[in-house]
């Protein structure tokens, strides 16, 4: 039997959605609360067809990516499905998901539950849907080929690069380079070196010479896609609040 | 003895005078431009102040330049002191017409035969003291150019020719030899490349100062209004929802009037997105995909299947408020006519073309009468709104109706550039 898994904290969710796919698809569906719950352990435990994962928890230091990440990496087989309002302040974290991961569909929470269930039948039958055109314009036409999650390796190529993106993700959006240079040990030259570095990589990420604000979003954003990578050079990126 | 001076912590602060001589302007300066260039100007005042003491004294054999040098110091002394005081922005004319007094005094004593090599060397000082005064006398009339100052075709201008020649013809006047004529010019082309310069340099560094302050004042605007949709996204809208999708499966009969608080509840989701966008127009940082989807949800909820929308590359500029609501006009009435006219379905697209945005909206609800007085008032108010921009055409199954979006404002930036996307750099677009 077909099963969807729906991760998302709203109660239109978790209730009233699964309980129109369980009547009129006739799937089993799953549901949990938080991208916490999706763990290795979980996965190991279920089989999972199609996942629809919401991208924001309000108060939960994790998102959707979190989540979408560990189904992809422990759960191949499943489908992944973002659900989302589409506001555009989440717009960012939507585009990202999107392009680094092999999502099959892209669902908006306001679309009619009828348009939302055919499109999850058809990721079930076809494998994929197209994308809900309320979210359409917050996403590329053709995913960009150099955003994929091996490509994060070339965001921290060093230990250096590691410190920075820490460093970057702890001081905030205001923060200048002697608040990094503070926070890392790191010297203001080596600082402004390392991120020299990364400007072509950055790029590739659409951002352009981006200042302070812009890379802390993107840490943000993108922490999930990072941390790998920084944990392989011996440090550690905390989770922070999206959206703010 | 102490003088009011402001630091960098914008309060003011009295401090030593031998200490702001001894430190600099840096100690009793904002860190703000403007005060950089006061400070280079008083600078440039001071060392002219100096020399031209020493001229006087040294040049006893010359009363015009003895003249003339007692009158610059006099005045290039006193303008410090303008500058220093709060009132010195509104004297900034001022300061450079009594500067320029100087200069035609101080040249009346290159006129003469006198040439030695180091007067000749003071005039790039007194060139950058002008050059920086008018770029505060411009700063303060808020006349920045929109471009700068266009160094390069002011330095060839005929005007600047005209001003070389006017210096040699002057000198000649003077009965002066050619040495002391090529003395003259070369000073006085000294003074005016090193003002061009100076006001070239000053007026970039501050329009690029006012850019960062306009940044930071917008994305603290965003902020709040992110953190607002945020709000509604995270507690408002669920809930609304909800409680709709509970009142649909209630299965209570629609004689009870079920129909219409489903549709009140849609609508209040929709006042609440629309207030949300509202604020952000406001704010001048609206992207285009922010504008064109509560038109979209108003389509789905209606049962419009959506043939075409636009896609990130447009979605993502920003526009600036006013073209962000000319845009929002272009777009909810096509959509809102179709809509009510009972279209089954619906094309949305919106293109970059030069210094407009060209928005397409299609339908396949059956069409009009094309007569002016025919067309819905709505649609008649945007004609008007945005003359010859707006056309309507009457297809076999539907209507297209494409309008031309002047982008008449600042250019800016896209919300976050795609991968490989430059930024865009079309008028209006922020």
């Amino acid at each position: 039997m077909t099963t969807v898994l729906l991760v998302d904290d709203s109660a239109h969710a978790c209730e009233l959605f699964a309980d129109a796919i369980r009547q009129r698809l006739g799937y089993e569906v799953l549901t949990l609360r938080s991208p916490r719950e999706v763990t290795r352990d979980f996965l190991e435990a279920t089989s999972i067809d199609v996942a629809v994962v919401d991208l924001s928890f309000p108060g939960d230091e994790l998102t959707g990516a979190d989540a979408l990440l560990q189904l992809h990496l422990d759960s191949p087989q499943t489908a992944l499905t973002i659900l989302t309002d589409g506001d555009a302040w989440a717009g960012d974290l939507l585009r990202d998901t999107w392009e680094v991961l092999p999502i099959a569909c892209a669902l908006s929470k306001s679309s009619p539950v009828s348009v939302q269930l055919d499109a999850v039948r058809r990721v079930v039958e076809e494998g994929a849907a197209p994308v809900d055109p309320v979210l359409q314009p917050l996403l590329p036409a053709v995913k960009s080929p150099w955003r994929t999650l091996d490509g994060f390796s070339r965001l921290v190529q060093h230990r250096g690069h590691a410190k920075l993106w820490q460093a970057v993700l702890a001081c905030g959006p205001t923060a200048e380079y002697q608040d990094l240079a503070e926070y890392s040990g790191l010297r203001l030259n080596a600082l402004r070196n390392y991120r020299a570095q990364l400007l072509p990589e950055l790029s590739l990420h659409g951002l352009h010479n981006p200042p302070m604000r812009d890379l802390y979003m993107f840490v943000v954003r993108c922490r999930p896609f990072l941390a790998p990578f920084v944990e392989a050079k011996g440090l550690t990126l905390r989770a922070e609040r999206v959206g703010g | 003895m102490v003088v009011d001076a402001r630091r960098h912590t914008d309060r003011h602060e009295r401090v030593g005078v031998t200490e702001a001589v001894l430190r600099g302007p840096g100690r009793w300066m904002p860190p703000e431009p403007s005060s950089a260039m006061r400070a280079i100007a008083a600078g440039c005042v001071g060392a002219l102040t100096t020399v031209g003491i020493v001229a006087t004294l040294e040049a006893d054999d010359n009363p015009t330049l003895r003249t003339g040098g007692a009158w610059a110091a006099a005045v290039l002394l006193a303008l410090p002191i303008v500058w220093r005081t709060p009132g010195g922005w509104s004297l900034g004319g001022l300061g450079l017409a009594v500067r320029v007094l100087g200069l035609v005094v101080l040249l009346g004593g290159v006129m003469v035969p006198f040439a030695a090599d180091w007067a000749i060397g003071l005039w790039p000082a007194l060139g950058a003291a002008v050059g920086a005064d008018a770029a505060l006398s411009i700063r303060s009339v808020r006349r920045l150019p929109a471009g700068g100052v266009p160094l390069g075709p002011m330095v060839l201008s005929a005007r600047h020719l005209l001003w070389l020649v006017l210096v040699a013809a002057a000198a000649l006047a003077f009965g002066n030899g050619w040495t002391d004529v090529l003395a003259a010019v070369v000073a006085a082309e000294a003074v005016a490349l090193m003002a061009m310069f100076t006001a070239w340099w000053a007026l970039r560094v501050m329009a690029r100062y006012d850019d960062e302050l306009r940044g930071t004042r917008t994305s603290a605007l965003e902020r709040e209004h992110r953190a607002h949709a945020a709000f509604i996204h995270d507690d408002v809208v669920p809930a609304v929802r909800l409680l709709r999708q509970q009142l649909v499966r209630s299965g209570v009969p629609d004689a009870d009037g079920l129909g219409e608080v489903v549709a009140e509840l849609e609508r209040i989701e929709h006042t609440l997105r629309d207030g949300q966008l509202e604020a952000t127009l406001r704010s001048g940082s609206a992207t285009v995909a922010e504008i064109v989807q509560p038109f979209l949800r108003i389509a789905q909820s209606h049962r419009v299947a959506l043939r075409g929308v636009p896609a990130r590359d447009v979605g993502s500029l920003r526009l600036g408020e006013s073209a962000g609501r000319l845009l929002r006009r272009c777009v909810a009435v096509p959509v809102t006519n179709a809509v009510l006219a009972g279209a089954q379905t619906l094309t949305i697209e919106i293109d970059v073309d030069g210094s407009h945005l060209v928005v397409l909206v299609e339908d396949d609800a059956g069409g009009f009468d094309q007569q002016p007085h025919h067309q819905g008032r709505a649609l008649d108010q945007l004609a008007a709104e945005l003359p010859d921009a707006v056309t309507v055409e009457r297809l076999e199954r539907g209507t297209r109706v494409v309008s031309r979006v002047p982008l008449t404002e600042r250019a800016g930036r896209r919300a976050s550039a795609g991968p490989g996307r430059p930024a865009a750099d079309d008028r209006g677009v922020r």
